[in-house]
């Protein structure tokens, strides 16, 4: 299959150059549920910077704090203490109504589950962002058909989640997250709910829809392949950040955009 | 698919062990051993501990459900306990409020001599027969013959008797009365009989205490010897009416019935019996007491009054009770023909326990026909509530089956559970509906109806609410029951469900309507849901089921439009830009079950709440119309005493009226034409219910629900007017308030007297409120002498109480003379037989009245004074006997009539003259029923004859109505104009009263003091149009409908509440997580409260929209079949639907308020939910 051009402009270049400003910037973030003895920390003084065009892993443990991390960048949660910069919006400070637009505009989220309204069909669950952006019409279907030929799904634009694979409900989560074209994308195990293969082929499509968007993304997982894709892979444990370093390797579009139909249903 | 399966542990895990904070989550990896699920769930107490464990985690769901359970139930149970509390409690109303002489039996047993023990004990067990154990209040009477006092010589007779209360009924004056003791005295020693005796004989005899009064046998001249040692007066009740519940008040009803003096003690020329032609002074009862019977006494007749104190009675024996009560004057005539001869047995009581016990089972198919009703409701409800458990669980399921849990495994679970939730809402339910059944019982019209007792828990209530139980248990089975899915089938199903449910898809919901159509049809056929054979009432199953049958089945077909309706909500705003109303139309249009349920409970709920206001309304209007149409104007005044001048003064003198009038109310005997009429004694004719009431009173009576039932109201209301009479002074005034009119009386002129012959003369007077009445001057010999004769116009009526003096009414001022009959009838010496014309005068002259104590004043004619001589014959004109009248009228002479007629065989028979004032009536309009005119054989515009006690009159059709106010439905019955008629029976002769009762025109919120003064002065019994039909409607045996009716429209109320809230928190506990997912994209909380908001107000508008239609409709069409009279026939006048749109209107309010109750959930719900939280759960909902 060909590989459909997405062209972006406006966002630098990720390699390099002048020393543009990180894309996200988190400084002592802290989350703690509960208190007292029954307290549970689960993300404890976590700083770091990604700069923007990165794809950074986020590995770790089960219960190590990822999925808090993420939530706390994405604005879904608030940190007790620390801050959070999303392309120079500081998260932390931002009102209901301004996390709104953040995800709305800036932000998007891969889960491990999917999250697709199971009533939709693929295409309308791809269309919902650029409803919430009140796209015209012509250019919210426009935008649905080239995103999920750009996952792969133009055949099943009008399935539902329940009538597709896993694989298949992860490449439509991720076509509706690229909807809108945000600046960051982050995904939470997206292939933890997948077979090693399927998830593979997930993750290759996440490495080149990052890199053809031009955009900065983060993604929790245990999955080494992902973790040789990303740019920079983040460890945490027990809710600090142990270690953080690049990982070399590019990944071509070829490569990542095998078919769907590879995938088990 | 190895995603999925990957996922299941940890999903399966968290199901068994679900507790969700935070921390535990985190820590939470895949669980160490988890237990393998189709061995597990089959050992010991794991199944109880995975419910238990499930309980805690879904416990808000669980909860929902719960109350749904419990509501229901209590529902259902609290209607066992109103249906069963109420026909309790009402049945022993009714029976203490009957009046005793309803309830009473009433034996007469003929001794002739025979000894009085063997009778007493007869009776004494026949009542014990009858009544078993509830107590028995009875008066006994027994009396002796009549037999004279020795010494004087036939000319003045007595008798003994003793009667039981007798010191209630009389005072005495002297000494005392006899006793037992006494009287065993003197019959051990030979002695006198200690009697008591009236004070007229202890007058007329000289008597007193301790003197000897001796009487003797009329055959064997055995004398009886008695010592008085009392003297006695009677004080006869000043007035019947109603005894109420005091059985010592009940016995004296008719106390003095029994006696042969009727309690006077004393009568003048009194006829002896089997001597015809004898009369003497009769005296009694000389009083002795009851043991004097039993061996110095010979009883003559005996008389045992019994007055169960059915108050006393258990509830389970009224059946028994009622048997017995119907075959009672027959068994008790048998039992007792053995010591009387021809015992007589008189009773009312089977004839009011089969009332009492038709009313009881046309209020129980009126509860019952609520109760289907509401079990509909109900179990829509527990529906929506286990669809809704079971949608919960629906993934929780998929996986366990998916772990390898059977289908069996998870029934058990589920059933373990269930029976759990069963048991609880079983033993929690009845103590719950007993507390509802008072919080009812305390309205009003409950305590004013006597029901609000404590009831208890009856077991009927228990049984309701352990079947109700059951039901949930099976209904929250139901889910599982169905076809096992694989996980994939499942999510697929999920993502597309079918637009149909199941009923829609096997079109079990048309069958449904055609079933329901039968019903209905069968219901319009017999036009109620009971059935009668053999008089007996019993409920039909097709019926009874009619309208919940009806309900159900119209809801089902309005929910086939809900996929349509969706369908194109859905199209049309998935066209928009906007992300709001797709989200709300995609959600309802893709989740159909789910909008499905709750628009069926909506439906279902807003139909029945709708069908029951319209019900109520329905019902209660009816019986106003019913109470209307049998009191015919506001305050109707009957079983007044006097004569009508006398009446027409003292209703005049009760304030609060703004018209009365006086009606002619009474069974006369109609005939085709006034020829039939004299042939009416060999052929028979038609008794007619004649009701002629004053052309002013028509707008009244054609005023209201009366007469405008189902379009006969336009044909009586066309009608009334022609019944009106010219209006035009008729004859003289009297000056001032006369209490006498004299007059000069000469039948004949010298030397022509008729010396057979007699002629009575009458004066017909009119007061200023149309009362007309004759009163006679005298009979007067056609001799030529003339008289002076004078006639009394006050009125005598008894006074207020027992012995009080008689009141002496007089007539209203204005009173005018009218009219003149005179009647010339043969003498007793008359022997005349042959045929011959005579010529006889009549003159009165002198005509004077006085008013009081004062002086006469002479009435003087005005000039140019008319008089018209009619002969008042019996028969057509044309076959009258040729008479010919001249009268004439001058200021001295009242009036001169020359009358010449023939004497013959008319001379066998009275022939009447009637000198009136007015223009000629001749045919008397009426409106009569379609009834009458087929029995007559009669059409509009014929004639036909009316004939009274001792006239008739001709009668001219003007129209016909199906029926008539105040007049038995479907029976023959006329109505005419009082003016018209009276004046017609006064041209003909008739000299008795002509007014039966009195109708009053009250503004409504005086009616009641207009009745209570009525009442208190003693005028007569006066009946409020409203109060009656609120005693119809409110009157303890039917309470119970209105009581089920308000609970009905109460839950439905509360189903619609609860349902909705149900359904929406459910719904959106559900959706939490794609709430998350969509708030994660962006979507701000406003928005998702304004898409929830917006799919609710879709579901609540179709609800609605189909609810009140739906109940509309079902009020429009089964209304009319299920609201009975209390005997379960046919309302008269027919049944006119009442849509109460105020309240219906409250009734969607109250949907819209629980609109608002949802969105303000739904912003809680956003708020407190953290995202993070809830997506880190992901689809484990």
């Amino acid at each position: 299959m060909t590989t459909p051009a997405i062209t972006r402009t406006g966002r630098g270049d990720p390699a390099g150059g002048r020393a543009a400003p990180p894309a996200v910037l988190v400084e002592g973030v802290s989350r703690t549920y509960g208190s007292g003895a029954r307290a549970v920390h689960a993300v404890r003084d976590v700083s770091f910077s990604v700069a923007p065009g990165q794809l950074v892993a986020l590995v770790g443990r089960s219960g190590s704090g990822k999925t808090t991390l993420l939530n706390c960048i994405g604005g879904l949660d608030r940190p007790d203490a620390g801050r959070v910069v999303v392309s120079d919006r500081v998260v932390t400070e931002l009102s209901e109504k301004g996390l709104v637009a953040l995800r709305r505009d800036v932000v998007a989220f891969v889960f491990q589950t999917f999250g697709l309204v199971p009533v939709l069909s693929a295409a309308e669950n791809v269309g919902l962002p650029l409803r919430l952006r009140r796209a015209r019409t012509a250019e919210r279907e426009a935008r649905v058909e080239l995103l999920l030929a750009l996952v792969g799904l133009s055949d099943h634009a009008r399935q539902r989640p329940g009538e597709l694979s896993g694989g298949q409900q992860q490449r439509v989560a991720i076509a509706r997250a690229l909807a809108n074209s945000p600046r960051l994308l982050i995904a939470d195990e997206p292939t933890g709910a997948l077979d090693s293969e399927t998830g593979q082929s997930i993750m290759r499509l996440l490495r080149a829809v990052v890199r053809s968007e031009g955009m900065t993304a983060i993604v929790s997982t245990h999955d080494p392949v992902m973790m040789e894709l990303a740019d920079r892979v983040l460890h945490l444990s027990d809710g600090r950040l142990v270690e953080g370093h690049p990982v070399g390797g590019s990944v071509t579009g070829d490569s990542v955009l095998e078919s769907p139909a590879d995938e088990r249903p | 698919m190895s995603g999925i399966k990957e996922s299941v542990p940890k999903r399966f895990d968290r199901v068994l062990d679900h507790r969700e904070t935070p921390d535990r989550r985190h820590r939470a990896g895949p669980a160490p051993g988890a237990p393998q699920v189709s061995s597990n769930l089959d050992e010991g107490v794991f199944p109880l501990r995975t419910v238990m464990k499930r309980a805690r985690a879904q416990a808000s769901i669980l909860a929902v459900v719960t109350l749904v359970a419990l509501f229901s139930c209590t529902l259902l149970s609290g209607l066992a306990v109103l249906a069963t509390a109420s026909e309790r409690f009402a049945v022993t109303e009714a029976l203490t409020e009957a009046p005793a002489s309803s309830t009473e039996v009433c034996i007469g047993l003929n001794l002739w001599g025979e000894p009085l023990g063997p009778a007493d004990t007869a009776v004494r067990d026949g009542l014990t027969g009858l009544f078993g154990s509830v107590p028995v209040r009875t008066t006994r009477q027994v009396a002796s013959e009549v037999e004279p006092v020795r010494g004087t010589n036939l000319e003045r007779l007595m008798y003994y008797g003793a009667y039981d209360g007798m010191a209630t009924q009389a005072r005495l004056v002297k000494g005392r009365w006899p006793t037992a003791a006494a009287t065993a005295r003197a019959a051990a020693g030979g002695g006198r009989i200690p009697v008591a005796v009236p004070r007229q004989l202890a007058k007329h005899l000289h008597l007193d205490v301790g003197d000897t009064l001796t009487s003797e046998d009329v055959e064997s001249n055995e004398p009886t010897r008695g010592v008085v040692v009392g003297v006695y007066t009677t004080t006869p009740a000043a007035a019947t009416g109603t005894a109420g519940t005091d059985p010592d008040a009940a016995t004296q009803q008719g106390f003095w019935d029994f006696d042969t003096l009727s309690g006077t003690g004393h009568a003048e020329d009194w006829p002896v019996p089997g001597l015809p032609g004898l009369s003497a002074d009769a005296y009694g009862p000389v009083v002795v007491d009851r043991s004097a019977f039993t061996e110095l006494i010979l009883p003559t007749e005996a008389q045992t009054r019994a007055v169960p104190d059915l108050a006393r009675l258990p509830h389970d024996q009224l059946g028994t009770l009622l048997e017995r009560a119907r075959a009672a004057e027959k068994s008790l005539s048998i039992e007792l023909d053995s010591v009387s001869t021809s015992p007589q047995v008189v009773t009312s009581l089977g004839d009011t326990l089969d009332r009492i016990n038709r009313y009881l089972f046309v209020t129980r198919s009126g509860v019952v026909v609520t109760a289907l009703l509401l079990l509909v409701l109900s179990t829509a409800a527990l529906l929506l509530a286990a669809r809704l458990l079971a949608e919960r669980r629906t993934t929780e399921q998929a996986l366990m089956r998916a772990r390898g849990a059977s289908g069996r495994q998870l029934l058990r679970l589920a059933a373990l559970e269930g029976a759990i939730l069963a048991v609880g809402t079983a033993l929690a339910a009845p103590p719950l509906a007993r507390l509802l059944y008072l919080v009812i019982a305390g309205r009003p019209a409950f305590a004013a109806a006597g029901l609000d007792h404590d009831p208890g828990v009856p077991g009927v209530a228990r049984v309701v609410a352990a079947a109700t139980s059951v039901l949930f248990l099976l209904v929250l089975l139901t889910p599982l029951l169905r076809r096992s899915t694989t996980f994939v089938e499942h999510e697929q199903e999920r993502s597309r469900q079918d637009r149909r449910g199941l009923l829609q898809r096997s079109g079990l919901d048309l069958a449904l309507v055609v079933l329901a159509g039968v019903a209905y049809w069968q219901l319009r056929t017999y036009h109620s849901p009971l059935l009668a054979a053999d008089g007996e009432l019993r409920l039909d199953p097709v019926l009874v089921t009619g309208p919940a049958l009806c309900l159900l089945a119209g809801a089902l077909l309005a929910m086939r439009f809900v996929p349509l309706l969706s369908r194109l909500a859905e199209r049309t705003a998935a066209r928009g830009r906007a992300v709001v109303l797709p989200l709300a139309a995609w959600e309802i249009g893709r989740r159909p079950a789910r909008a499905t349920g709750a628009v069926l409970l909506l439906t279902l709920a807003l139909s029945s709440g709708t069908f029951g206001l319209s019900y109520l309304a329905t019902w209660r209007a009816s019986q106003q119309d019913q109470a209307d149409f049998t009191i015919g104007t506001d305050v109707r005044i009957q079983q007044l005493t006097g004569s009508a001048l006398g009446q027409s003064r003292a209703v005049s003198a009760v304030p609060g009226a703004t018209t009365v009038t006086p009606v002619l109310n009474r069974t006369v005997i109609g005939t085709g034409s006034v020829q039939d009429l004299q042939d009416y004694y060999q052929d028979g004719g038609t008794p007619v219910q004649l009701v002629a009431v004053d052309a002013d009173a028509l707008p009244e009576v054609a005023r209201g629900r009366v007469v405008e039932a189902g379009g006969e109201s336009a044909e009586l209301s066309r009608a009334l007017p022609k019944l009106r009479t010219t209006a035009e002074d008729r004859g003289v005034t009297l000056p001032g308030t006369p209490t006498r009119v004299s007059a000069r009386i000469r039948v004949g002129k010298p030397p022509k007297a008729l010396e057979d012959v007699d002629v009575i003369v009458r004066l017909a007077f009119e007061d200023p409120q149309g009362v007309r009445e004759v009163r006679e001057l005298g009979v007067f010999p056609a001799d030529g002498r003339a008289r002076t004769a004078s006639a009394d116009l006050v009125d005598a009526v008894p006074g207020n109480g027992p012995g009080a003096k008689p009141r002496r009414i007089r007539p209203l001022p204005g009173l005018r003379l009218v009219g003149v009959q005179a009647t010339w009838v043969p003498s007793q010496q008359s022997t005349r037989i042959d045929d011959t014309r005579i010529t006889n005068t009549l003159r009165i002259d002198r005509l004077e009245v006085r008013e009081g104590d004062g002086p006469r004043t002479k009435v003087t004619l005005p000039k140019g004074f008319r008089w018209k001589g009619i002969p008042a014959l019996f028969g057509p004109a044309d076959e009258a006997p040729p008479v010919d009248i001249a009268a004439t009228a001058t200021t001295a002479t009242a009036l001169d009539a020359r009358i010449s007629l023939p004497i013959g065989p008319y001379v066998l028979q009275p022939l009447g003259i009637s000198f009136t004032t007015w223009t000629t009536v001749g045919e008397v309009p009426v409106v009569v029923t379609d009834s009458l005119l087929s029995s007559l054989g009669v059409a509009v515009g014929d004639t036909a004859a009316l004939g009274f006690a001792a006239s008739a009159v001709p009668v001219r059709i003007v129209a016909t109505v199906p029926y008539l106010p105040t007049t038995e439905p479907a029976s023959p019955a006329a109505f005419a104009d009082h003016t018209a008629l009276s004046l017609a029976l006064l041209e003909r002769g008739e000299a008795g009263w002509l007014v039966d009762e009195w109708w009053a025109a009250v503004p409504e919120d005086r009616a009641d003091d207009y009745v209570a003064a009525i009442g208190s002065g003693q005028v007569g019994i006066a009946t409020a149009r409203l109060a009656y039909g609120r005693e119809l409607a409110e009157q303890p045996l039917r309470i119970g409908i209105q009581g089920a009716l308000w609970l009905m429209v109460a839950a439905a109320a509360a189903f619609a509440a609860a349902g909705f809230a149900m359904h929406a928190t459910v719904a959106i506990r559900l959706r939490r997580v794609e709430f998350s997912q969509l708030r994660a994209l962006g979507v701000s909380r406003r928005a998702l409260t304004t898409v929830v908001a917006a799919e609710n107000l879709l579901l609540c508008g179709l609800g609605v929209l189909f609810g009140v239609a739906l109940g509309a409709l079902l009020g429009w069409l089964v209304g009319p079949l299920v609201a009975l009279t209390a005997e379960g026939s046919t309302p008269v006048p027919g049944v006119i639907v009442h849509l109460p749109w105020q309240q219906i209107g409250l009734l969607a309010l109250e949907v819209c308020a629980l609109l608002a109750v949802v969105v303000f959930v739904v912003t809680r719900v956003l708020r407190r939910s953290v995202l993070g939280s809830v997506l880190r759960l992901g689809d484990e909902r």
